[in-house]
């Protein structure tokens, strides 16, 4: 039976790239430069816009059992969009008209994919939610400058989030044909080269 | 044209709700239990897709505004639905029921709009529902029998919450505007369906 930690260890490769780098290093360290890490707040604020609109995607085709948790990840990204907003105007970024090519990239992977077949849709917005919580988890305790950030992508009401999502995705995963499960492996390789592309986007070390 | 231009346009469809027999039974509680229990397995199918029209209105959504606005709709639909869950846990109702034809036509029709339409149109499509329900409750609340079983639904309809929630919508359509003629369409197309989702719950009277 395919479950969303099966089609991640089909390419453990990837998953680590997404879940490490030397951006995150540089987060718990101290060595990430501000302003490199503004750079990155900025792109990461349009994805999380970005993320919102697949939602809504998703949703559309979702079964009225998991239209909670659904609706429950949209209030966390339209709550995430104000959060930014207000760090915006704290740390004076930029809202950026164009997202970069990497994050553009992702952001054309992520509504594509939100429009897949439902089990392959989710296995890919979980790996989106999981690569997030463990690549930060990888940066804690965080280096002062960056501790609040590290403490806020790492909170345990995202960790349960992730959590009920995964039992949602291994559940539509149950209802899938092999076809969709290969498909569903590719979706999540694909989302962890893009996560893995984003880390670098800004910063490489 | 404004939405309180559009809702004035189609008092006629309005008043013709609030004097239906339907609404006529629920504020004063001589409403067929068949006739309700009807109507609220059915309104759970509508309202299933209430909501996910909202969803496909924030995957297109113009800025970040307007999508925060449909995020705060999509919850108001799905506590609706929440609600519906607790009627039908105390009357006894199957949520999952065969959709009748007068709860198709409106639902094929608000995610044909959603999903091929602007946004403004799909708030033209989803305004009358919103509210009409809020009117109805302001115009019934002061009428409906004390001990009318129904009251529960009255009251819930004439909240400040919900009518909060159709001053949102409404907000939203008049931001965004959109040719008026189509706008007007979509919104009378929407109030006669409504009236014909009355009609569908009243003929189960026995």
């Amino acid at each position: 039976m395919t479950t969303v930690q099966e089609l991640v260890e089909r390419r453990p490769d990837r998953w680590r790239e997404a879940t490490s780098s030397p951006f995150l290093d540089g987060a718990r360290s101290g060595e990430l430069p501000a302003a490199a890490f503004d750079r990155w707040l900025e792109q990461d604020r349009l994805f999380v816009e970005a993320l919102a609109r697949a939602w809504g995607r998703l949703l559309v085709g979702a079964p009225t059992g998991d239209l909670p948790l659904l609706a429950d990840g949209i209030t966390a990204f339209t709550a995430e969009m104000a959060w930014f907003g207000e760090l915006g105007l704290e740390r004076g970024l930029a809202i950026p008209a164009e997202p970069l090519p990497a994050a553009a990239a992702y952001h054309a992977d992520l509504l594509r994919l939100a429009g897949a077949p439902y089990p392959v849709a989710l296995a890919a917005m979980w790996a989106v939610e999981a690569a997030y919580l463990q690549a930060w988890r990888g940066a804690l305790p965080g280096a002062p400058a960056y501790r609040a950030f590290v403490e806020h992508w790492t909170d345990a009401a995202f960790a349960t989030f992730v959590d009920r999502l995964q039992a949602a995705a291994d559940r539509a995963l149950r209802g899938a044909s092999e076809a969709e499960a290969d498909a569903a492996a590719d979706a999540v390789a694909l989302i962890a080269e893009r996560e893995a592309a984003f880390w670098a986007m800004t910063w490489t070390g | 044209m404004t939405a309180a231009e559009l809702f004035d346009a189609n008092r006629d469809l309005a008043e013709a709700c609030r004097d239906h027999p339907f609404l006529q039974g629920i504020a004063s509680g001589a409403l067929d239990r068949a006739a309700f229990c009807f109507y609220v397995a059915q309104d759970a199918t509508f309202l299933d897709a209430f909501v996910r029209a909202y969803a496909l209105g924030i995957a297109k959504a113009p800025d970040r505004e307007v999508m925060t606005a449909l995020k705060s709709l999509l919850d108001g639909g799905m506590d609706e639905l929440r609600l519906h869950r607790g009627y039908a846990e105390r009357w006894g109702v199957d949520l999952d029921p065969e959709p009748a034809p007068a709860t198709t036509a409106y639902t094929d029709f608000l995610l044909r709009v959603a999903a091929l339409e602007p946004v403004s149109q799909l708030c033209a499509a989803m305004t009358p529902c919103m509210r009409l329900y809020a009117w109805l409750g302001r115009e019934l609340a002061p009428v409906a029998a004390a001990d009318s079983p129904y009251r529960e639904w009255v009251e819930n309809y004439a909240d400040p919450g919900f009518q909060q929630l159709a001053v949102t919508l409404e907000d939203l359509l008049d931001r965004l505007g959109g040719d008026p003629a189509a706008l007007a369409q979509r919104y009378r197309t929407a109030m006669r369906l409504e009236l014909a989702f009355f009609t569908a719950a009243a003929e189960q009277s026995s």
